[in-house]
Order: C-alpha cells, then sequence, then structure tokens
C-alpha cells in the first residue's frame, strides 16, 4: 500500500527578472518583471510502506522541494498529494507526529545545550510517552554509538558527532516516514559509511519509509533499491537502480590489454576509443554489437586480457542530466 | 494547554541555563537597562518639576502609567524581542522550516523560543514604580493590584499581536531584516497620554493600532478617572488582535518559499 502518493504535483515560483547594474536596479524599482521557475513541474510517483527511496538530480533540480511539499512546508501550485493519508500543507499534528524532516545543512539542536536536552524538548512537543521515549533513546544511542556524547554541549562536538544526535532528535518520536536531504553532507568517508549503515539497518529495523537525497551516489547505490531522479523539477526516472543502466546506458565499455603496440586509428573503427594509455584501451561500443565488437578485438589485435562492462552509474546519471549520449 | 505550560516551562529551564553560561551578557545588559530606566524617569520628573502636568497628569499619577511602562517593557524586550528578531532572519534563511514540522503551533514555538533575563531589572524598576505610584495615590488594595495585573495581560497581548502581526510580513519579502524594529519605535507613543496626540492620531490609537490601550486607558481606570466598564476596551482588543495574529500567520505561511539548501 502507497503510504506517499503524488500526483501531477507542481510547484512554481515566481521570481522577479532584473537587468544587470545600477540602472536595472531602479528599473526595477518601478516595473518588475516576473516569470515563473518550475521547480517541481508535473511530478507523479508512489512510494510503498518501509520503501528506501533515493531522490537524485543536480542542484535546483526540484528534490528539496518536493520533500517540503510531502512535509507541508510548502503549498503546490497544483497537484494532489497524500502522505500517510494526509494532505501535508494541511499541517495536522497527528501527521506531523509521524514523519520527520531531516536537512543535512541545518541543525534543530540547542547550541549551548548537551543534545539530551534537546531530546526532552522534541519528547514534549511530541507527546512521546516516557517508557517510550526511554527505549527508543537507548536502542538509538546503541545504534549510533553516542552514550559518552550525550551530556556534552552540541557547540563542542565534531560535525558527525552533530549530525548523529540531529538524527536522535529527528528519530525520538519514532516517525513512520524519514524525509532525508543530504545527510551526510560535510562528512568524512568514515563518517558517511557509518551514517548509511545506520540508515539501513533502521530502514530494516523499525520498517520505515524513507526518502533520501544525497549528491553522493555511493549513499545511494549502498541504500537504496529504487531511485527517482528529477532534472528540471520533472521526473525523468522512476525505477530500479540497476534499470537505468538497461534504459539510458545504450554503450558498453570495453576493457582491452594489449600484447603489443596497436594502431590508434585501427583501433577507432571498432568503436570510440574512450581511453587509450598502452597497453590499457577503453572503446565504448553501442550495446547491441558488443559481442560482435570484442570479437573483432579478439581477431584483429594482440589482446592480452578483455572485459565487457556496464558504465558507471555516476557517469550514466551524469549524462543523462547534461543530455549526452551515453557511452 | 497544560501541554504549552510544559513546554514554555522547559524552554524557559534551557533559556536561564544558557543566560548563565553567559555572565558578562548577563550584567552589561542589566546595567544598560537600569541606565536607560533612570534617564527616561528622569526626564519625566524634570518635566513635571517645571510644569505642573502634562494634559492632566501630574507626576503622581504618572508614576502608575509610568510603572506599567517598564513592566511592559520587561516583557517586551526581555520575552519578545529576541524572538521578533529571529523571525525575519528564519524567513530569509529557511529556517522557519524546522519549526513548521512540529506538531505544536508555531507561532507558539517562535514566539517562545527565547528570553533575556538580563531585562530583569526593569521588572524591579516598574514594580517599585507601580507600587509607589499606588501609595501616592492611596490605592493600595488587592483590587487595584490584581487590575494591574489583569491590564499587563492585556497589553502584553495586545503588543505581541501587533507585534507578531508586523513580523509576520517579512514572510511576503523575504529580506525585511529590520521590520522587528518598526514596532519597538512605534511602541514609544504609547509612554504619553493619549490625549496630547491630534484627534486622528488618537483615534487610530485607541482603534485600530490600540497602543493607547495598554497604559494610559488603564492607569485612568485604576485612578478611577474612569467607570471601570472601560476594562472591556483592551480586553476586547487583546482578544481580537490576538486571533488576527494567529489567523494572519497561517495566511502568510501559504506564502512561504523556504529557501533552498
Amino acid at each position: 500500500m502507497a503510504v506517499i502518493d503524488v500526483k501531477n504535483l507542481k510547484k512554481y515560483y515566481k521570481v522577479h527578472q532584473k537587468e544587470p547594474g545600477l540602472s536595472g536596479s531602479i528599473k526595477s524599482l518601478f516595473s518588475r518583471k516576473y516569470y515563473d521557475v518550475k521547480a517541481v513541474d508535473n511530478v507523479s510517483f508512489e512510494i510503498g510502506e518501509g520503501e528506501l527511496v533515493g531522490f537524485i538530480g543536480p542542484n535546483g533540480a526540484g528534490k528539496t522541494t518536493t520533500l517540503k511539499v510531502l512535509s507541508g512546508l510548502l503549498y503546490p501550485t497544483t497537484g494532489k498529494v497524500s502522505v500517510l493519508g494526509y494532505t501535508p500543507w494541511d499541517r495536522k499534528p497527528a501527521f506531523q507526529k509521524q514523519f520527520s524532516l531531516v536537512m543535512g545543512q541545518k541543525n534543530q539542536l540547542w547550541w549551548d545545550l548537551p543534545a539530551i536536552e534537546s531530546f526532552i524538548l522534541n519528547k514534549e512537543i511530541y507527546e512521546v510517552p516516557d517508557s517510550q521515549y526511554k527505549k527508543t533513546l537507548d536502542e538509538l544511542v546503541e545504534l549510533l554509538d553516542v552514550s559518552d556524547i550525550l551530556k556534552v554541549q552540541v557547540r563542542k562536538l565534531s560535525l558527525g558527532q552533530r549530525m548523529k544526535m540531529e538524527l536522535i532528535a529527528a528519530l525520538i518520536h519514532s516517525p513512520k516516514i524519514l524525509f532525508l536531504d543530504e545527510p551526510t553532507i560535510g562528512l568524512d568517508v568514515v563518517m558517511q559509511k557509518k551514517m548509511r549503515d545506520f540508515i539501513r539497518e533502521y530502514n530494516r529495523k523499525y520498517n520505515s519509509t524513507i526518502i533520501l537525497t544525497s549528491h553522493y551516489m555511493d549513499d545511494v547505490k549502498e541504500l537504496c533499491q529504487r531511485i527517482i531522479v528529477i532534472d528540471k523539477g520533472k521526473l525523468i526516472f522512476d525505477g530500479a537502480l540497476d534499470e537505468i543502466v538497461k534504459k539510458y546506458a545504450n554503450h558498453k565499455l570495453l576493457t582491452v590489454v594489449f600484447d603489443k603496440k596497436v594502431d590508434l586509428e585501427k583501433l577507432s573503427g571498432v568503436g570510440e576509443v574512450k581511453e587509450f594509455n598502452f597497453p590499457k584501451a577503453i572503446i565504448s561500443v553501442p550495446r547491441s554489437s558488443a559481442s560482435l565488437a570484442a570479437a573483432e578485438l579478439l581477431q584483429e589485435f594482440p589482446v592480452a586480457d578483455l572485459n565487457i562492462e556496464e558504465p558507471q552509474i555516476e557517469d550514466i546519471i551524469r549524462e543523462v542530466f547534461t543530455g549526452q549520449d551515453l557511452a | 494547554m497544560f501541554r504549552y505550560f510544559r513546554l514554555y516551562k522547559h524552554i524557559f529551564q534551557f533559556t536561564l541555563v544558557k543566560n548563565l553560561a553567559y555572565p558578562q551578557n548577563f550584567l552589561l545588559w542589566s546595567l544598560m537597562d537600569i541606565v536607560w530606566a533612570i534617564v527616561n524617569l528622569g526626564f519625566f520628573r524634570i518635566l513635571l518639576l517645571n510644569i505642573p502636568h502634562i494634559s492632566g497628569w501630574t507626576w503622581e499619577e504618572l508614576t502608575i502609567p509610568l510603572g506599567l511602562f517598564y513592566l511592559l517593557n520587561a516583557f517586551i524586550w526581555g520575552a519578545m524581542h529576541t524572538n521578533m528578531k529571529q523571525i525575519p532572519l528564519d524567513v530569509n534563511k529557511g529556517n522557519l522550516d524546522l519549526y513548521l514540522t512540529r506538531p505544536v503551533n508555531s507561532q507558539f514555538l517562535l514566539s517562545t523560543r527565547n528570553i533575556n533575563f538580563s531585562l530583569i531589572p526593569s521588572i524591579v524598576v516598574g514594580a517599585f514604580l507601580t507600587w509607589y505610584g499606588y501609595s501616592l495615590n492611596h490605592l493600595l488594595n488587592v483590587q487595584n493590584l490584581l487590575l494591574a495585573l489583569l491590564f499587563l495581560t492585556t497589553s502584553a497581548t495586545i503588543c505581541y499581536s501587533l507585534w507578531f502581526m508586523s513580523v509576520t510580513i517579512s514572510i511576503w519579502f523575504n529580506r525585511l531584516l529590520n521590520i522587528p524594529e518598526v514596532f519597538t519605535t512605534v511602541f514609544d507613543v504609547a509612554k504619553y497620554p493619549v490625549d496630547i496626540y491630534p484627534p486622528l492620531a488618537r483615534f487610530l490609537l485607541l482603534t485600530v493600532f490600540p497602543l493607547g490601550l495598554v497604559l494610559f486607558l488603564p492607569s485612568e481606570i485604576i485612578l478611577g478617572r474612569i467607570s471601570i466598564s472601560y476594562l472591556f476596551f483592551p480586553i476586547l482588543a487583546a482578544g481580537i488582535l490576538l486571533f488576527i495574529s494567529h489567523k494572519f500567520w497561517n495566511f502568510a505561511l501559504r506564502h512561504y518559499s523556504s529557501a533552498s539548501s
């Protein structure tokens, strides 16, 4: 059953246009020209209970705007949205108690106090019963391994430690839905890995529905079975991660290691040479003729080793966004 | 309702701890506050040593609205100002997001999240002056003290609602960082008897922008210069304005555009 149902969601912003320079500023005082920015443009999708979905897209694609509509912060221009059966922007407390929005770049903890104080405040705000609060807190503290820093002032914590505390604050009311907007931003590689492990474990243990946006493909690759790709406000892909490879990667990559020197011009006859650094070459060929090209290479060239590979997911996504032909 | 008291109790404790963490800041503010109170009071005292009254208010009578003024001022600067000035900043930076997702009235959360305890001297000056005024005018009795408490509540509500509404406008304009100061500037007009203003201003101060109801009308009732039935006006104004400020806030949130992150 879908816990999040989005139909034809549009969110347009009116932005005023200003000519450059001082004269432009003065002119805009008297006559302002506005144009619509289509932050989200006719997006529809459904997310079922317990799914962990990655939202990806370049900066300004509309990911965060979509999350903000889903959490009731923004009113859509048009469209229908239902989250747990509620219309988010009605901001019903019964709905707000069931989700959490974590933004990697914003913090909710009280800066001058230990994080535990913020948890207590959240307990009151979300009306969490004492026994449940204690149980949840104990579990989260153990999962994130932070028992020794609970009573340290937030401003004295490292960024990674703070992010862990932010997560506890966001999860203390055991939300059914979790919107994670760039949860690993600014963290070092080790901490990123720990965060990912935690998110995966949390999703598995509590069967919570999670939408995650991230610029780090590793986050998405490791965590999400399903991805939704948004670009310029439009949904361009919704499906399993490996399906995007099938859909958009029209090419395969042949990685060849040669025994002897080969003629680059002759090699270009097989396919597009992406990289040539003797003895290794990477050649891109159309997906349908990959086997033929491999056979040709083996016959015509002194091949020591040959591999047929799918392009890297990062490359596919980047190229989908830049509108380039995929290779 | 009880839950909101509990929440406020926590916030109160947190901000107290925070204030105590920076005692120098606290002391400097307190000192500034005392100097300001003396200068302000001195102005009226010197004026009334030279003229017998201001629009019919003698020094003895004036001590009552001035006492209420300092108490109200402590509320405005101690409980409200730090919160009000933060709202346009939060709108501008998109930090309102965190408050709007909470299952608690966002207006309440935004209006109560900070307290400036260095305004305590203002409370002492105000309480002392009101007490002194009551003694001078032979008004010290339980009924009058309760009236003072009632009027402080209605006046604080009127000021808060007007202020919150003015700050709410920042949601449309995104960068009105000075808008919280509009109220503090305008509030100064409440310090003087309404009668000194021209008729149109007087009318506005008693109706649309009812700062005339926060100090002088209550003082006139306490002094017995007008009938006690007039206390209906500040109560009504406080109720209506609080209601409108709440509706206006919810309406404005439809236009909140957040900030990209």
